[in-house]
């Protein structure tokens, strides 16, 4: 995420982290710091936000377009550097770029419908 | 005569049988999909031995035999401690049924872990994953997780997120899988996150 957010922060991306943990910024802070995150990190210590969001499964990523809408959710951990995310970045921040995506937005969407896949078999 | 009659109603009997056979299985299916569990390759579980909150060492060849529910969570995570209560009920009610229910948490200390159970009167075996090992081998990527591992240790499914494990379907399921006869739920006790 810190990787996706540097590569495009000069370009309206934004990347907002939401931590749920009750201890709040006793127990983030310390990540934040030691992961040298320099992206925004809120604290939803009531669970507010995962609930208003129906977050049924940590880590949840939501995707928005510049309007506010939805364009795809994500859950369980993802590779978020990866060519097919910076792609889709792109796109979304500029539809006229044409960048190809053969694992875009399809692709995501697929990771958010059936995350059972995207986590592998053990 | 009689030998053909014998094996007439043996041939019947092999029938219904499969037949019956056939209607379990599918029963079983319709609740692993009503319960948004997806099926995995029937294939070994992963053996593990983790210390519990208590600093006991449990393995999970020690639940040879039973139907584990086997819960990947994290105390700060919110969808996880609120299927808790849930996972209580299940285990004070179907605990005799050979349904053993295991949580295993994710780096946190045991002194944390203990007094969230504590706190929730929660009374299932709480393993403790300190480096992550477990995680890793069941490929566990979003919290909470919960496998369902066969009396025989294979893999039946594997379900990503939380969800209301007091629905009738979630009890159905289990009775399938311990193969017992319908058990009356007792009230579990409730956690705020």
């Amino acid at each position: 995420m810190e990787t996706l957010y540097r590569a495009f922060k000069e370009h309206d991306f934004e990347v907002v982290a939401v931590a749920s943990d009750v201890q709040g910024a006793e127990v983030v802070q310390p990540f934040v710091t030691q992961l040298h995150l320099s992206f925004t990190t809120l604290l939803d210590t009531t669970g507010q936000v995962t609930r208003l969001y129906g977050v049924t499964s940590l880590p949840t990523t939501y995707l928005l377009d510049r309007e506010g809408r939805l364009v795809t959710v994500a859950v369980g951990s993802h590779d978020w550097a990866n060519a097919e995310t910076r792609a889709l970045i792109s796109s979304l921040l500029d539809p006229a770029q044409q960048i190809p995506m053969p694992h875009g937005p399809e692709a995501m969407r697929g990771a958010s419908s059936t995350a059972q896949k995207v986590v592998g078999e053990p | 005569m009689r030998r053909k009659a014998v094996c007439q109603v043996t041939t019947i009997v092999a029938a219904l049988g499969l037949l019956w056979g056939g209607k379990a299985a599918d029963a079983r299916e319709h609740l692993f999909e009503a319960m948004g569990m997806a099926k995995v390759p029937p294939k070994a579980a992963p053996n593990f031995t983790l210390p519990t909150a208590d600093g006991q060492q449990v393995s999970l060849q020690q639940y040879r035999g039973k139907v584990v529910f086997l819960n990947f969570w994290a105390t700060w995570c919110i969808p996880c401690r609120e299927e808790m209560p849930a996972l209580e009920r299940l285990h004070q009610t179907y605990q005799s049924q050979d349904l053993a229910i295991v949580s295993i948490d994710l780096k946190e200390s045991a002194d944390q872990v203990k007094a969230f159970f504590q706190k929730h009167s929660l009374s299932f075996p709480a393993l403790l994953d300190q480096d992550g090992t477990v995680f890793r081998d069941y490929l566990v990527a979003g919290m909470p997780t919960t496998y369902l591992i066969g009396r025989d240790g294979t893999l039946l499914a594997r379900g990503v997120g939380g969800r209301d494990w007091t629905r009738a379907e979630a009890l159905q399921l289990i009775q399938e899988l311990v193969g017992a006869t319908p058990a009356v739920g007792q009230p579990g006790p409730q956690v705020s996150p």
